[in-house]
Formats: structure tokens, C-alpha cells, sequence
């Protein structure tokens, strides 16, 4: 077996240490509970988009918790997680609807879930933005990704509500 | 004149088709290879999107070989988007979503196919990621 020397390895392990933890494996946003629930809905894209905008909204919910209690001492870095975690659901909800359309669901009734979803996520993070901008140290860790989610959040819900225009006349056609 | 008339019709008809038409994988990747360094990450993105719609598809057939060699153009192709994105500095940003988007389709994927399918889905997230943060670090390198 090949011996490195000490000094050798402390390095290499301290240089693990100090990649991004995204750079390393990434651990899955949701958890095992929630992929079942997810497999579950798999053929219902009401259901599964709904519980999309329900596990986002958790993800948020989480995030403005942690932000509230004093306890938490490295701010920064779990701001940046959960932050992450919500993008990371709220991609695979867009990416659900594209699967979905181009299944030709009818997706009328969850985008209007969604629309309003994306309302109340945008006026949660815009006052997280506000509160980040108060504290511009400390927000100098996140405020990229920060400012990716709410651009992302922000031309979603102008693609939500095309998307649901179009649907609305698609299926009136179909009607007739 | 009735047969110059009829030509130019199906000439133009014929032009027409071609440019209602999306190009084929193959032509993509062709045109991809011959392509200015500046064009090749929007191009090369478009072919892992393709190639990642059609892993989809795949696994969803129970096609595994298949999926797994349209896996490996995805992340053939993300990584010349990268290097060619890094190169010339263009659409530095608009990789590093849709690498974003492409990693949360994988893991989409992978909760969908049987535990022995899911490791080569979750190589291929993990190296979206790499090849992500490599972006982000050259943006803020840039800073």
C-alpha cells in the first residue's frame, strides 16, 4: 500500500475540507418522506405540483425560522443551504411543468396554485433581500444565490402566467 | 412558365419545411463541432437538454443502455459547454442555470428508476454540480 507522508495528508485533508460543500455530492433537497409522497403523485400532476409549491413553501418557512432564532450562530452559511434547497425544489417544480405539458396535461387549475404561490414567495424573499441588505456583511456569503432565487422566482411566474393563458385558450378550444 | 412557377413553389415549399423543422441530434452536434467557440455553449447545452429529455424517456422505457448512453452525452456535452463557456467568457450565467435546472431533472430521474440505475444518474448530478460551481467561482472570480 502506498504511504503518504503526514504532512502530505493533512493537506490534502484540509484542502477537502475547504471545497464548497456544492462542489462535493450534493445531498438530495428532499427528504425520503417527501419522494415517496412525490412517487405517489407521479401519474397526478394537480397532486404532484401541489405538493411542490407545499414543499417550497417549507423550504421557506424553514429558512425565515432559523433567520428568527437567536441561537443560531452560523447564519450565513445556513441561510445560503436553505436557501439552496428552496431553488433546488422550486427547479424541479418548473421542471415538472415542462414534463406535464409536454404530456398535454391540463394544467389550468395548479398554475393558478402556483401563480399565487409564486406571489407570496416573491414577498418573502424580497423581505429577506430587504434584510440582507441591512447587513451587508454578513449577506456578502449569499447574496448571489440570493439574487439568483428571486430573478429565477421572478421570470417563473411571468412563464406561469403565459403558460396558464395558453392553456386556458387551448383547452377552450378543446371544449368546443 | 407554368414549370418555373411550379419549381420556385416547391422550391420555396421545400425551403420552408426545412426551416419549420428542428434540426436532428446529429445535425446538432455537427454544427456544434464546426462552430465558433462563442456559439458553442448554447449549442452544446441544447444537445445535453435534448440528450437529458431523452434519458428520460429512456428509463421511462426501461431502455437502460440506451439511457445511460444518452447520460454520457449529457455530461460530455455540459463539460464543452463549460470549457468553451470559461474560454471566452459568453453566457458564463445562463450555463451555470441550466446547469442548475439539468442537475434537479437528474435527481428528478434518479428517485424515479430502480436502486441499481440511480448511481450513474447521481455521478452525473454531482459532476452538473462540479462543473457548476466552476462557473460560479470563474464569475466572481471576474468580480
Amino acid at each position: 500500500m502506498i504511504r503518504f507522508p503526514g504532512k502530505f495528508a493533512r493537506l490534502a485533508l484540509g484542502l477537502l475540507l475547504l471545497l464548497p460543500a456544492s462542489a462535493q455530492t450534493r445531498r438530495d433537497p428532499l427528504n425520503p418522506l417527501e419522494q415517496d409522497q412525490l412517487r405517489d403523485a407521479a401519474q397526478e400532476p394537480a397532486d404532484r405540483l401541489k405538493l411542490y409549491i407545499q414543499f417550497s413553501r417549507a423550504r421557506l418557512s424553514s429558512l425565515e425560522q432559523m433567520r428568527a432564532d437567536p441561537k443560531v450562530t452560523d447564519r450565513p452559511q445556513q441561510t445560503r443551504d436553505r436557501l439552496q434547497d428552496f431553488l433546488d425544489v422550486y427547479d424541479e417544480l418548473n421542471d415538472n411543468i415542462d414534463t406535464f405539458v409536454g404530456r398535454k396535461a391540463d394544467l389550468r387549475k395548479p398554475l393558478k396554485a402556483i401563480i399565487e404561490a409564486d406571489t407570496e414567495f416573491q414577498a418573502r424573499l424580497r423581505a429577506l433581500k430587504s434584510s440582507a441588505d441591512a447587513n451587508k456583511d454578513e449577506a456578502r456569503q449569499y447574496d448571489f444565490l440570493l439574487t439568483s432565487v428571486v430573478e429565477t422566482v421572478d421570470s417563473s411566474v411571468q412563464d406561469h402566467r403565459q403558460l396558464l393563458s395558453e392553456q386556458e385558450e387551448a383547452f377552450k378550444h378543446k371544449k368546443k | 412558365m407554368r414549370t418555373q412557377l411550379t419549381i420556385a413553389a416547391v422550391l420555396l415549399a421545400t425551403c420552408l419545411a426545412f426551416a419549420g423543422r428542428q434540426e436532428t441530434l446529429q445535425e446538432l452536434m455537427a454544427r456544434c463541432e464546426s462552430a465558433k467557440v462563442e456559439d458553442r455553449p448554447a449549442l452544446c447545452v441544447e444537445i445535453a437538454e435534448r440528450q437529458l429529455k431523452s434519458a428520460d424517456e429512456l428509463y421511462t422505457a426501461g431502455k437502460v443502455d440506451e439511457a445511460r448512453s444518452a447520460l454520457k452525452d449529457v455530461v460530455a456535452y455540459s463539460e464543452k459547454a463549460h470549457d468553451a463557456a470559461i474560454q471566452t467568457g459568453k453566457r458564463v450565467k445562463n450555463t451555470e442555470i441550466e446547469f442548475r435546472k439539468m442537475a434537479a431533472k437528474l435527481r428528478d430521474i434518479k428517485r424515479t428508476v430502480n436502486f441499481d440505475d440511480q448511481e450513474p444518474l447521481q455521478a452525473a448530478a454531482d459532476r452538473m454540480e462540479s462543473l457548476r460551481t466552476d462557473l460560479l467561482t470563474h464569475m466572481f472570480k471576474g468580480k
